[in-house]
């Protein structure tokens, strides 16, 4: 789960993902923001996340992106 | 040139995504009161969080005739910043004496006015897009230009990439106008380029969405990336047709440096793979047959 904050991170530094319970209600992530973390994943990980699970749902919190990661065959 | 426009007793900012956002921010640095107009119905947008954050009056309003009702209605001086809206501001809205309208778009006009136009500066090979604040007219992306600032195109930049560039460099220029904004005295140019005008529609891809081998290698680099929104599917993928098969290129990359326009291309597909050499650069490109219904909506 470290793994993950490195990553969202690197797409918004100021942003505080710790203390977070839900990235995209209260403004951490946006629609540019998700899709270069999915790029950043997709390399990260040799995976190509499919463009249909690009939903709120599955970002929301490190829990979810690990969820997500997880039925792409990654242990995050 | 110098005009005096209504000195606004209230913004309304309409748009949606990241540039709405900052824009609002903007606003409430200088302590000025804001209502939020979220013009599209994004998955992913931050507008509504830091409205309901920071006390701005919000409401989504998708629908076009509600909102030309709203803009007709508004009888005290007022801001409108349209930043990153599809609304198109009628003739009837833009003479309604006390706004004073003004608009994002990205690219230097004239160039690229309309839809997409990262897009069609990668695809066109400009060596320089941008972005431009203009106060809005009834014929869309022709108003006088209020800033534009430049951003150099590098040869691996993305229709991705360029978007992002935009959105920033474009908050940051409506940060150095606003004060202006607010006195209703400001500076405006008439769009004075006359070279590379043009107007895409929403519909409009480069050459119909198709990958064309007989273009150099730089072009074929240029086409990839022009429609490269990373897993966004604003516009199709990229498709060509080989050897009597339609095919959809699903990623690609450059191995080597590109090649110089006047290189002679050969190509080879081993399995989905799709390699094109010229002149010393190598371009690969995942295939996969073209299903029937990937035409673009």
């Amino acid at each position: 789960m470290n793994e993950l904050i490195e990553v969202l991170k690197t797409i918004r530094p100021e942003a505080d993902f710790a203390n977070s319970k839900d990235f995209i209600e209260d403004g951490l992530l946006d629609s540019f923001d998700v899709v270069t973390l999915v790029a950043a994943l997709d390399k990260k990980y040799g995976i190509s996340i499919p463009g249909d699970a690009i939903v709120p749902e599955n970002f929301k919190d490190v829990q979810s992106i690990g969820g997500l990661l997880k039925k792409c065959g990654v242990n995050a | 040139m110098t005009k005096q426009r209504v000195k606004p007793e209230s913004i309304v900012i309409i748009g949606t995504g990241r540039l709405a956002a900052n824009c609002v921010e903007a606003c409430l640095e200088h302590s000025l009161s804001v209502l939020c107009l979220e013009s599209e119905q994004l998955m992913f947008s931050p507008l509504a969080s830091l409205c309901r954050k920071r006390g701005v009056e919000y409401r989504p309003a998708f629908e076009r005739q509600m909102l030309t009702d709203f803009f007709l209605r508004i009888d005290k001086p007022t801001l409108v910043v349209s930043a990153f809206n599809y609304y198109i501001f009628p003739a009837s809205v833009l003479e309604n004496p006390v706004l004073n309208v003004v608009n994002f778009h990205n690219s230097l006009l004239p160039r690229h006015r309309g839809r997409n136009a990262a897009t069609w500066s990668i695809f066109n090979q400009d060596a320089v897009a941008g972005i431009t604040w203009h106060q809005v007219q009834a014929r869309v992306d022709t108003g006088e230009v209020i800033i534009e600032k430049e951003i150099p195109i590098g040869t691996d930049t993305t229709a991705m990439d360029l978007t992002l560039k935009s959105l920033d460099l474009a908050a940051q220029a409506f940060r150095e106008i606003l004060p202006a904004l607010l006195t209703g005295s400001y500076s405006v140019q008439p769009v004075s380029r006359t070279d590379g005008a043009s107007y895409h529609r929403s519909t409009e891809v480069p050459n119909d969405g198709w990958l064309d081998l007989g273009w150099s290698f730089a072009r074929i680099y240029a086409f990839l990336r022009a429609l490269d929104y990373g897993k966004f599917r604003i516009l199709p993928p990229p498709r060509l047709r080989l050897l009597g098969r339609e095919l959809t290129i699903t990623n690609y990359r450059w191995q080597r440096q590109p090649a110089p326009a006047n290189a002679t291309n050969t190509i080879e597909l081993n399995g989905n793979i799709l390699q094109l050499r010229s002149g010393g650069a190598e371009l690969s490109m995942t295939c996969e047959e073209s299903k029937q219904d990937s035409k673009h909506e």
